[in-house]
């Protein structure tokens, strides 16, 4: 008997897909790269240290970014994310929609907020989720004294990085043996 | 009888109502395919969650009050259009025509720009801004309950270029 329950325990845990919708699109079709930020990562990049930046993030918890290539199913692949986000319990608040690109903003509104966003592009789709809170109020401030280059453009760096990796990768394919 | 002319004095007040909101959205629809725009829409939801957020002065209070009480934003908006002026006078004389009340008017060498309001029991729950350039032209809808005096702060916060003209335009002096 004791046995028993802990089986139907194990199967009950091992069962349910408890992985979020992003998550579990992620690591179901294995994307190649990911990007995760957190605060102390924008703080970061913040080089001078503005004050509304670092106080528009203060309540930000994990930021995360991934790119997919448009191919024949990933139209499918992504309105399935689109579904199971709804289904997950987020409600669609915001879209976007012009010739380069289309986007659809998703809330779900929990003890600390998670936003997700799709952005179809004319190559790729763009997955951003960002769990906690962006404290909207700094933003007047922060247009007004934005300076692009007194922040590190984190994603270029790496973009580099993997450029760098992929023409080294191309000139030893090409040595002779 | 009585009740008969109540429910028809009722059917013609939603038609009415139905008609003017329908002004707004019928300039979506028309546009709605025309790849030379950009639409937006953002739903109370959005504001909504704001209100999470613990306002750290008396002037953070404000936007965040004034965000609380949104229902909606509905941006349309083209750069380069040839007939940017023909759609401004279009969309002014449509929405004028359904119950919207002018409530500021800016024009110079470069564009047009017209502010038109919808009240109710001196409520304000729509603006409107129509803005028309010698290639551009804006269409933004906000509705809720909409406070003129933090209007241009909230605009600020949205990034909503042309909005701040309204800073000089106190709730009680617009009529």
């Amino acid at each position: 008997m004791k046995n028993l329950i802990i089986l139907l325990f194990a199967l009950l845990i091992f069962g349910c897909d408890t992985r979020d919708s992003i998550t579990r699109f992620s690591e179901d079709n294995h994307m190649d790269r990911e990007y995760y930020v957190y605060p102390s990562t924008l703080r970061m990049i913040n080089l001078e240290q503005n004050e509304d930046f670092n106080e528009l993030i203060e309540d930000l918890v994990k930021g995360r970014y991934f790119s997919i290539e448009k191919k024949a199913e990933s139209k499918e692949l992504i309105d399935g994310l689109r579904a199971d986000l709804v289904e997950e319990g987020f409600e669609e608040v915001m879209t976007f929609h012009n010739s380069k690109a289309d986007a659809g903003v998703y809330i779900l509104d929990a003890r600390a907020p998670r936003i997700a966003a799709i952005i179809e592009l004319e190559n790729e789709y763009n997955v951003i989720d960002v769990e906690g809170m962006l404290n909207v109020t700094k933003i007047p401030q922060l247009l007004e004294n934005f300076d692009d280059e007194k922040f590190l453009n984190i994603i270029d760096i790496t973009q580099r990085d993997k450029n760098k990796h992929r023409v080294e990768q191309h000139t030893q394919n090409k040595q002779p043996d | 009888m009585k009740k008969i002319s109540a429910i028809i004095i009722v059917l013609f007040i939603s038609v009415g109502s139905y008609a003017q909101n329908n002004a707004i959205a019928q300039l979506f629809d028309q546009y709605y395919e025309d790849e030379n725009f950009t639409k937006v829409s953002v739903s109370s939801k959005m504001f909504e969650l704001f209100t999470k957020i613990e306002p750290g002065d008396e002037d953070e209070k404000e936007i965040l009050d004034a965000i609380s009480k949104l229902k909606g934003l509905k941006v349309l908006a083209a750069d380069s259009v040839q007939d940017s002026r023909k759609m401004f006078n279009e969309a002014v004389s449509k929405v004028s025509s359904n119950g919207y009340e002018e409530l500021m008017e800016v024009k110079d060498a470069e564009e047009d720009m017209k502010f038109m309001i919808k009240e109710d029991k001196d409520v304000i729950n729509e603006l409107v801004m129509i803005v028309g350039g010698k290639r551009h032209f804006v269409l933004i809808s906000l509705y809720g309950i909409i406070d003129l005096k933090n209007i241009s702060k909230l605009s600020k916060s949205m990034n909503i270029k042309g909005m701040e003209y309204l800073k000089n335009v106190d709730g009680k002096d617009h009529k």
